[in-house]
């Protein structure tokens, strides 16, 4: 269900809610305002389901141009191909551990 | 009785923190559907706008400062990644997208970046964290009028600190 994130500003606060159509009836769900809880798990939220979606985006673009998708895990920076072989390397971009994926 | 107080959403990080990759993620969520402009296209115009920006640049400071005048209602979403992995991205950018990149200059901006936010603190509303090693991580949000600017900084360098830490 696709829900609306929409903002109210009365007497300079803000006040967040989610708009949705349920059944074909427009309803509305308050958050709150900047600082409440609901919102903030809203946000959370949203940076857990966005998140995996930069990064699908990023991994094409870059195995399209020929080059390793760069993030960091474990405390090692990590060049990931588009073989899926992974390279970790430490802080003088010494590869200190390979990962390749087998057929 | 509703108030329309315009608002400036600004997505701020060094190069290679994904700050561009940010606002095209969050374009109907953080970024309220906002236009992304310039500050001299946005500050003209007199309405709410998104800007990115590396707070590193002493104009960025002097337009925020307008802004403020303004009466614009000023978010600041900062994205922290590491050093390395930062100026990695931006190398790599430089193959997929040609866009130059300078090490020397890349260094000296990821310094004045940190410093930038820790001198808009006051004249924002409020400041989110968001960590972007991986995946775009909402850590915490800070209020000037709630948290003072000695542990604003604390936690700056906290955060800092740990994006950088690499084995």
């Amino acid at each position: 269900m696709k829900k609306t994130l929409t903002k109210k500003i009365i007497k300079g606060k803000e006040y967040f809610y989610l708009v949705y159509r349920k059944k074909g009836v427009l309803k509305s769900q308050y958050l709150g305002g900047a600082s409440s809880a609901k919102y903030k798990k809203y946000l959370f939220k949203l940076t857990a389901e966005s998140g995996s979606y930069g990064i699908e985006k990023a991994r094409r673009k870059n195995f399209a141009a020929g080059v390793p998708l760069v993030y960091v895990e474990n405390g090692f920076l990590v060049d990931e191909f588009k073989n899926g072989a992974k390279e970790y390397l430490n802080n003088k971009l010494q590869v200190v551990k390979v990962v390749a994926k087998h057929d | 009785m509703i108030e329309e107080q315009p608002q400036l959403i600004v997505i701020a990080g060094v190069p290679g923190s994904g700050r561009s990759t940010f606002a095209k993620c969050y374009k109907n969520a953080f970024i309220h559907s906002l236009p992304i402009k310039s500050f001299k296209e946005g500050l003209s115009g007199g309405e709410s706008f998104a800007t990115i920006l590396t707070l590193a640049a002493p104009e960025d400071m002097v337009n925020l400062q307008k802004a403020h005048r303004h009466g614009f209602r000023i978010t600041i979403y900062y994205l922290f990644t590491g050093r390395l992995l930062s100026m990695l991205r931006a190398r790599y950018r430089q193959i997929v997208e040609g866009i130059p990149f300078n090490e020397s200059s890349f260094k000296k901006n990821y310094a004045v970046s940190y410093k930038g936010l820790i001198s808009t603190y006051q004249r924002s509303d409020i400041v989110f964290f968001i960590r972007n090693q991986k995946e775009f991580e909402f850590l915490a949000a800070y209020d000037p009028k709630k948290t003072s600017l000695e542990v604003f900084s604390k936690a700056l360098k906290v955060v800092k600190t740990s994006v950088d830490a690499i084995k």
